[in-house]
């Protein structure tokens, strides 16, 4: 197990590598740069700001210093755009905020998934299993930038519940958080709350005819037990394989998101900075996107030997 | 699609069902998937025929703009610039239209438009718009109440907006008189820019917008039109370009097996670990500057190569857990080479898998593609897809609801429907992977 971690663990570095040497030179090659103003700067002002930001240098050696900077230091150095900022501090800002966004979505995707998941499977061909099955196909084909309009109007504008423009980090107390992050998390969460669903009544359907469970049910266990205590292990098997992709997903979907509710999370910085061809900013965005995802999947992986016994790696 | 081909023996062999003659049996009987496979049909048949739709039907092209204020809401009328339609019952009133010199010149015409939408909404033809036919009005064509238009716009007093005032309301602003150009234009024959007796065939007829306008004065319904093709077809050719190179790279991994199998594969599981719609995101913003067309297939391949890598495994196991079976074995007992066995005889027999997948890809792709167009890197105007209308949509939809209810809802259905499909396939091509 062990060595299978730190044969993963050494991939990873390996993707995190190909993603710096490939978004470094994607963003070289790309035409246009980060102080194209409209106002031509002065020739002297010029070659300090170049010189500033070793733009001066040779390709490879511009490279050749990012790239020790970041593994070296694990310093992103300085934002182009915003230039009395590292390009660590914007991302010590923003990550903590989509972290937070994604973690409640997937709150909401368990939530709701789930339960109306093993509900479907416990309940097979009846209307408890097509109407939560109806639902979640119809969750999946929405895309959340309509979903997200359709949710503020009738939840932040109609019925005035919720603040729909504004964000309230956790500093601010929980219920001033949970006012401004409530809709996003859920509008986020649905679409994978309705697959969880779909995976969750497939596992069940596939656990409630093995053996073990006509054991459990022969041995007269209850039937709320033989669910309990047997079946809903194995039948999740397959939700916890899809965390990984559904996080993933999630990152990527909260970028929409951050921008319908005005969220100032790492999404707005990741667009913008591409936009803006502020390459230490879109560097970063991505490298730390990019580890997310790498450990997560890791973790979804050993998670999934813990419960599934006849998975292993080694 | 075919079964394998063997020389089958002639004569009094009884003739079994194939499976895909049993497959599609299976699915005749799911009501979901049937109806979802008419929805994608209309669909594509929709965007097929579009430029007959635009001619015959809704009469406006896509990029064609009306401007106004704002965004016309469902109903509104316009005249089509290019395939308008004259209303012959309006000859007999050239000389009123015409005034003393005998000669339509635009700014008559427009004041004759304001005239015909005016009738038009005044139903009982009093020559005033009551309470009653302001909320009539088959659109609310000033916001706020009927009550709110006639306080507003009521100067008078008399309880009814008269044509002076509807005109002040804009109210009557069917054809704004630079658009008479183009109804001149087109009519005109001797070229002074006036309609003469002999050249007039009759006013044009203002058409509905069903689905309202954009803030451009575009016709909606049209856009959702010209929207399903973009829409589709950047569904079907991303699927189609993951379904080749996924097919040839699965297909080749899982046959030839050994080192090579664990280099591709290897290859492949490092691409899972990229964020590959970060790269993509990142790809489109570089290429901004690309003409439209270029930057559309740009998107096919970025989106194509999002989803191979899915494609490819599932294509490899198929392809694995086949290669070891009787009819291979014979294949090659008789002399047929590698890659004729893979493409012969492999892939058509590890086909059902492969396009439940990719039939539940082309809503995935769709959805991508909505996404892109949502940050402003999908498909750019004047082309529009149902994201980029949808998304332009999301930017106003508490004034304008209409500009994302219907390529929201065009979309929304269209993905459904391709799930339901999708779900069906899978039950029918695949009974043992069936959960009921």
């Amino acid at each position: 197990m062990v060595r299978y971690i730190l044969r993963r663990l050494l991939s990873s570095v390996l993707v995190l590598f190909v993603i710096i040497t490939g978004a470094f030179f994607v963003m070289k090659a790309a035409p246009g740069g980060p102080f194209d103003a409209d106002r031509k700067l002065p020739a002297e002002v010029e070659k300090n700001i170049k010189a500033k930001y070793h733009l001066d240098k040779p390709v490879w050696q511009q490279y050749a210093l990012q790239l020790e900077s970041i593994v070296v230091h694990g310093d992103f150095g300085p934002s182009m755009k915003y230039p009395d900022r590292t390009v660590n501090e914007i991302l010590a800002e923003g990550l903590p905020v989509s972290l937070l966004l994604g973690v409640q979505a997937l709150f909401f995707a368990l939530l709701i998934g789930l339960p109306a998941g093993l509900l479907a499977g416990l309940k097979q061909n009846t209307w408890l299993d097509y109407l939560p099955m109806t639902g979640a196909m119809a969750g999946v084909s929405v895309p959340n930038f309509v979903m997200g309009p359709l949710l503020i109007y009738v939840f932040a504008i109609e019925l005035q519940w919720f603040d729909a423009a504004n964000w309230n980090g956790l500093g601010q107390g929980l219920w001033a958080h949970l006012q401004t992050s409530f809709l996003p998390s859920l509008t986020l969460g649905l679409y994978y709350g309705a697959y969880v669903a779909r995976l969750t009544r497939g596992g069940m359907l596939e656990v409630i005819r093995a053996d073990y469970i006509r054991t459990a049910r022969a041995k007269g266990l209850a039937e709320r037990w033989v669910v309990v205590r047997h079946a809903l292990k194995g039948a999740i098997i397959p939700v916890v394989s899809y965390l990984g992709p559904a996080f993933a997903g999630m990152l990527t979907g909260s970028i929409v998101i951050e921008k319908i509710f005005n969220i100032p999370g790492l999404g707005t910085h990741f667009v913008n900075s591409a936009f803006n061809r502020d390459y230490p900013l879109v560097i970063g965005t991505i490298v730390l996107y990019s580890s997310l995802l790498v450990l997560l999947n890791l973790v979804v992986d050993v998670l999934y030997t813990l419960l599934d016994p006849r998975v292993t790696y080694d | 699609m075919t079964e394998p081909t063997t020389n089958a023996p002639q004569g009094d062999v009884e003739k079994g069902t194939s499976l895909w003659a049993d497959a599609w049996k299976r699915l005749l009987r799911n009501r979901a998937a049937l109806a979802g496979g008419f929805v994608v049909l209309f669909m594509a048949v929709v965007a097929i025929v579009y430029p007959l739709i635009s001619q015959h039907v809704t009469r406006f092209k896509f990029d064609e703009q009306h401007l106004a204020a704002e965004p016309k809401p469902p109903g509104a009328r316009s005249v089509p610039e290019h395939y308008f339609r004259v209303d012959a019952a309006t000859i007999d009133q050239f000389d009123a239209i015409a005034g003393g010199d005998g000669l339509i010149s635009r700014k008559e015409l427009a004041e004759a438009m304001r005239g015909v939408q005016f009738a038009w909404l005044d139903q009982n033809g009093d020559g005033g718009l009551d309470r009653d036919e302001i909320a009539d009005a088959p659109l609310n064509l000033i916001k706020g109440s009927a009550d709110e238009t006639l306080r507003l716009y009521d100067l008078d007093g008399d309880g009814r907006v008269d044509r002076d005032e509807a005109d002040e309301a804009e109210i009557t602003d069917v054809m704004p008189s630079r658009e008479t150009r183009f109804f001149i234009d087109k009519v005109d024959q001797d070229g002074d820019n006036k309609l003469s007796k002999a050249e007039f065939g009759g006013l044009p007829i203002p058409e509905p917008h069903h689905f309202g306008t954009d803030e451009l004065g575009r016709d909606l319904l049209t856009r959702c039109v010209q929207g399903a093709r973009v829409s589709l077809m950047v569904g079907f050719i991303a699927t189609a370009v993951s379904f080749f190179i996924g097919i040839i790279w699965g297909a080749t991994a899982g046959f030839l097996g050994g080192k090579v199998d664990n280099v591709m594969m290897r290859i492949v599981d490092v691409m899972y670990g990229l964020p590959f719609m970060f790269i993509v995101i990142l790809l489109m913003v570089i290429f901004q500057e690309m003409p439209a067309d270029q930057k559309l297939y740009l998107l096919f391949m970025a989106l194509g190569a999002v989803q191979w890598l899915t494609m490819s495994r599932i294509v490899r196991g198929q392809v694995i857990s086949l290669k070891g079976r009787e009819f291979v074995e014979a294949a090659r007992a008789i002399g047929v080479g590698k890659w004729k066995t893979i493409f012969r005889h492999l892939i058509p027999n590890a086909l059902g898998p492969i396009i439940v997948y990719s039939t539940l890809t082309v809503p995935a792709v769709m959805l991508e593609e909505a996404f892109l167009s949502f940050l402003g890197l999908g498909v750019q105007a004047p082309y529009a897809s149902w994201g980029s209308l949808a998304s332009e949509g999301a930017k106003a939809y508490r004034e304008y609801p209409w500009l994302i209810i219907f390529p929201g809802a065009a979309l929304a259905v269209t993905l459904l429907s391709l799930n339901f499909l999708g779900d069906g396939l899978r039950d029918a091509l695949d009974p043992q992977s069936r959960k009921d």
